[in-house]
């Protein structure tokens, strides 16, 4: 039974990468793009002038929303932003963290000093406060976004490694490996890298969600992804407002966003499981 | 422990400075004009120049952090372009909405997570704790958005129970307090269930059970106590987030606390405000934390006050 949910996450979580990664061919990529010869004829920013907040119907499978967009275009384009945006944002926090952690647990001294008081400055600054001062330069640029984003959120896998390191760098056999000439490398491949890549996995899937929860929080707010462009938190800002009257515009995405951090939930916790050396 | 209570304490001083400097800088650092920052690039000449001179845009960049220093501890975070009154007095006013709704969530949050692991404690791997733990792991992965618009349909809309938003008692408090206490709340839930599984398979208890101690003294008086560290670590560790991170759902219920001041702030452009908002959202995560690790220190005698991280 638990196997099943598992893989019936996993599944669910790859027909999202995939049609993420196929959107392009789907729907269409720029705002001026032509979709009549394409797989599904409405773009994502394209108006359809005969009906605005039409519910589901044969024209428009999941409805239009309060311009005439059509839903099923903007949710596909939008779960392929929500996905990159959350990707990069993951990638950049891991790669930033775990490299100024393991700086910071191995060297120790001045560095970890230094590093400890910057980790508390960054975990006390609001994030917000950062984002609003900088949407100046990520404007429309979905990248950056997920660049700033990213910077943001390395603290907490910094911490983690941190002290990953400082577990290994006291165990005996790395003691007895220095001591017999070990390069760096023979170093980091032999011990640094499996000791701490796997239990990074599971922390890297929850980084994942989380940052999909913080992108859409922040496109809700209007201060992530900007209109035109959709994203799932867009959409449900943009349903909220015709709660009452279009519930096909706020549905789609946040069921979608709910089965998703869910699912993803779910797969961290199995490789949580997995790897956990207590 | 009065030495420990006072090092962290001084200790926090200088971070508390080094927030202040670093959010003078990002604004240097972001780009454009700070004048433009500060008021909107379509503001009137006359603004400009008020401002300019307000925060002595026009002299060196010492010059200019003194003043920001001089503004943010001696004259309440300067005037607010919005509500025309010092920054600070506006958060102040703000400030015991968003109090009172953490507060409520806080015990919300705590009431939810402590009944329900009790339950799943005491049903074992049977129906209703794998029930409670499956919601549990729903709960934590609901964003707070989400669910925030779900009880809006679901109390407001369709049955009517509660108002749609707006400030004020029990009545109005309700829903924020519990689209904010969920997420925590089964966060807290599964750490407390495992937590006191992992106290009910130590060799105390089984020694005292040998003993002929009553099962329910046992679970009060040695599990339960033993279980409570690492929930108040992680309470205090998300006070912070529960004072400040209520954003989302002020902004829904149109609670009118900080959150809804900060979104408010960022769409008239009244950047003093958003300024003097970092600051205070950040003071209130220091001194939160800081507070969260005193109480632990204090309930966790096993490891001496000397020993500890700074």
């Amino acid at each position: 039974m638990k196997k099943a949910i598992e893989y019936l996450a996993a599944f669910y979580i790859l027909i999202l990468v995939i049609v993420s990664v196929l959107s392009g061919v789907l729907v269409g990529n720029g705002v001026y793009a032509d979709n009549t010869r394409r797989l599904y004829k409405y773009t994502p920013y394209q108006i359809d002038k005969t009906s605005f907040l039409s519910s589901p119907s044969a024209k428009h499978v999941l409805g239009t929303d309060d311009v005439g967009r059509d839903i099923l275009a903007r949710l596909i384009k939008g779960t392929a932003n929500s996905f990159f945006v959350s990707f990069v944002a993951t990638i950049v926090s891991l790669i930033f963290g775990a490299f100024l952690g393991g700086m910071s647990g191995y060297l120790g001294g001045w560095f970890d000093f230094v590093f400890s008081r910057v980790f508390e400055l960054f975990y006390s600054l609001p994030l917000m406060f950062i984002l609003i001062l900088f949407s100046p330069i990520i404007g429309e640029n979905l990248f950056i976004f997920a660049v700033v984003l990213g910077l943001l959120g390395w603290l907490f896998i910094a911490r983690l490694v941190r002290g990953e390191v400082l577990k290994l760098k006291n165990t005996p056999f790395l003691e007895y490996a220095k001591a017999n000439g070990a390069t760096y490398r023979y170093l980091f491949r032999k011990h640094f890298f499996p000791y701490i890549l796997p239990p990074l996995l599971p922390i890297a899937i929850f980084g994942f969600s989380g940052m999909l929860v913080a992108e859409s929080s922040l496109s809700f707010l209007g201060l992530g992804v900007k209109p035109p462009e959709p994203s799932w938190g867009q959409m449900i800002y943009d349903g909220f407002s015709y709660l009452g009257i279009a519930p096909w515009i706020y549905i789609p995405p946040s069921v979608l966003l709910f089965f998703t951090v869910l699912s993803l939930d779910i797969i961290g916790e199995h490789f949580k499981t997995k790897f956990s050396r207590f | 422990m009065i030495d420990y209570i006072v090092k962290r304490v001084l200790f926090s001083i200088p971070t508390v400075f080094a927030v202040v400097i670093t959010v003078f800088f990002l604004i240097h650092i972001a780009p454009g004009n700070p004048v433009d920052i500060l008021v909107g690039e379509n503001a009137s000449a006359v603004l400009k120049t008020k401002v300019e001179k307000e925060y002595a845009l026009d002299k060196p960049i010492i010059v200019q952090a003194v003043f920001f220093l001089k503004n943010v501890f001696f004259k309440g975070g300067g005037n607010s372009i919005y509500f025309g009154k010092p920054c600070f007095s506006v958060i102040k006013s703000k400030f015991k909405n968003t109090l009172f709704l953490g507060g409520v969530a806080f015990f919300m949050a705590i009431f939810i997570s402590f009944s329900l692991s009790f339950i799943a404690v005491r049903f074992k791997g049977r129906f209703p704790d794998r029930l409670i733990t499956f919601l549990a792991t729903i709960g934590m992965s609901v964003p707070s958005f989400w669910l925030g618009i779900l009880l809006l349909i679901v109390f407001s809309v369709k049955l009517k129970i509660f108002p749609v938003s707006g400030t004020g008692g029990f009545y109005h408090v309700f829903l924020p307090a519990l689209t904010l206490s969920l997420p925590m709340g089964s966060y807290l839930l599964h750490i407390f269930r495992n937590e006191l599984l992992a106290q009910t398979n130590k060799r105390f208890t089984v020694a005292l059970k040998t003993r002929g101690v009553k099962e329910f003294l046992i679970f009060f008086k040695h599990i339960v106590k033993n279980a409570l560290i690492p929930v108040v670590m992680v309470l205090f560790l998300q006070l912070g987030f529960l004072l400040t991170g209520a954003i989302i759902t002020e902004t829904i219920f149109s609670w009118d606390g900080i959150g809804l001041l900060l979104i408010t702030a960022i769409n008239v452009r009244d950047y003093p405000l958003v300024q003097s908002l970092a600051i205070f959202i950040a003071v209130v995560y220091i001194y939160s934390n800081l507070l969260g690790d005193i109480l632990i220190g204090y309930l966790d005698r096993r490891v001496g006050f000397e020993k500890r991280d700074l």
